[in-house]
């Protein structure tokens, strides 16, 4: 099972996007009649996602760094919750840039978030939904 | 168990109520430290899992507010912090986190974490029952310890504390009182006559006849054996008619007292009374003085201590 969907899942040029072992521990939570909610965990990540990064674009074009601050550590926790070290580790970084007012830096780490997180949702979407 | 999700992030907090929902808890999802803490004002909540960092209340400053209520009821408190936040896990246990999750929580960890919370809400569900329980019996054990069980009046232990705050109140606000004594006339032929459970009878029925004339300010008391005495919040006159409105009605309740010797043939009773003027002693000793002088004045009639009649008339607060 988990060698079928490791197959599955892990798309080309991408290979440490997500902790797969995060998602499995996600994958065994059910609603309650023995489904999987993990469906509706990753649409909700998601979809959440993109909104979360363009804000935090116009924070670091306004240079509210504060904004930025806050919006990067509500991140982390969001990315870290889906297996996404790269993502939440960018974050981290993000939020000390913000913090030390460096906002060329926050710039650009925003720049490495949204690309880093084009592999992540390649990633899930191919782990959503296996062949 | 109720269990309470309070992540500022909605995609962590879904997660997180996901999880507790799929192991068969109820999750109520709270955006920041004060809905929570709302929550648990407003519902019944066994658990709270929070985060450590947001906005506003912090996840210490929540489990702070939750700790201060006064209420018998746990509320199991779970913290998330990241990895290596050693310095957080530690404030927050000695603040009265129970327990600490890492960031990201792991589904397993919480289940763990929560079979223990519920054993421990369990635990101190049944404490509180107990508790509550106790709370009850020793009210009830507080009046009975108070009460003669035969009269139903106040026993001495009773008498001694509240003739302490009688005491307190008069050297404090000048507000005079004074005792009566009362002694059924020959009850020791009652008891030789017509028995113990007779005399018994008896006692209660003075007892009864005590209770029906005092007012709500006045406290009676089983003082000895067949000796009763009352406590009003009265000048020595005023103490001394009402002890005499006492003797009659006695008189006249018409208790039998077979083997009674001389002509009556119902029980009678003596009084002593006294102004309750120095200490407590100094004031019953008085008391009994009195009574003995109604006694050897042959009887079925009231006295008032010597001592009494120099103290002036002291007015009573209402």
């Amino acid at each position: 099972m988990r060698q079928d969907r490791t197959a599955l899942a892990r798309p080309e040029g991408s290979p440490a996007a997500v902790d797969e072992t995060v998602i499995e521990q996600l994958a065994s939570i059910t609603d309650g009649r023995g489904f999987s909610v993990l469906g509706e965990l990753l649409n909700a990540f998601l979809g959440a996602v993109p909104g979360r990064l363009e804000a935090l674009e116009r924070a670091t074009a306004g240079d509210d760094l504060q904004a930025v601050a806050d919006q990067a550590h509500s991140l982390t926790g969001s990315a870290a919750s889906f297996g996404a070290r790269g993502m939440a580790d960018l974050c981290r970084d993000l939020h000390a840039a913000a913090d030390k007012g460096d906002a060329e830096a926050a710039r650009h780490l925003v720049g490495d978030l949204q690309a880093e997180f084009l592999g992540v949702r390649a990633w899930l979407m191919s782990f959503r939904s296996p062949a | 168990m109720n269990v309470v999700v309070v992540d500022d992030d909605p995609v962590v907090r879904l997660v997180l109520a996901k999880a507790v929902t799929g192991l068969g808890h109820v999750s109520l999802p709270a955006e920041t430290g004060e809905a929570a803490l709302h929550l648990v004002e407003t519902k019944h909540v066994d658990v709270v899992v929070s985060d450590w960092m947001m906005p506003g209340m912090t996840g210490l400053q929540l489990c702070q507010l939750v700790r201060a209520r006064d209420e018998i009821e746990y509320v199991y408190f779970m913290l998330v912090t990241a990895l290596d936040d050693t310095e957080h896990a530690l404030a927050g246990i000695a603040a009265g986190v129970d327990d600490c999750l890492v960031k990201p929580v792991r589904p397993f960890d919480l289940r763990l974490r929560l079979m223990v919370a519920e054993r421990v809400t369990e635990l101190h569900r049944r404490l509180g029952e107990r508790q509550r329980g106790l709370e009850r019996s020793n009210v009830v054990l507080a009046a009975s310890a108070r009460q003669d069980p035969l009269t139903g009046l106040g026993n001495r232990l009773k008498m001694n504390e509240d003739l302490e705050i009688f005491r307190s109140r008069r050297d404090r606000y000048h507000e005079a009182f004074g005792v009566a004594l009362f002694d059924i006339d020959h009850f020791k032929s009652l008891n030789d006559t017509a028995g113990h459970l007779a005399g018994d009878k008896a006692l209660r029925q003075v007892a009864t006849v005590i209770r029906r004339e005092l007012r709500e300010a006045d406290m009676a008391y089983r003082y000895g054996g067949e000796e009763m005495l009352v406590v009003l919040p009265l000048g020595v006159r005023r103490v001394a008619a009402a002890a005499e409105r006492i003797r009659k009605a006695v008189e006249r309740a018409v208790i039998p007292h077979p083997g009674r010797p001389g002509p009556e043939t119902v029980v009678t009773a003596s009084v002593g009374v006294a102004a309750a003027t120095g200490d407590t002693e100094a004031f019953l000793v008085a008391a009994d003085a009195a009574l003995y002088r109604a006694k050897s004045m042959g009887r079925n009639q009231m006295a008032v201590a010597d001592s009494s009649f120099a103290v002036p008339e002291l007015t009573a607060s209402p």
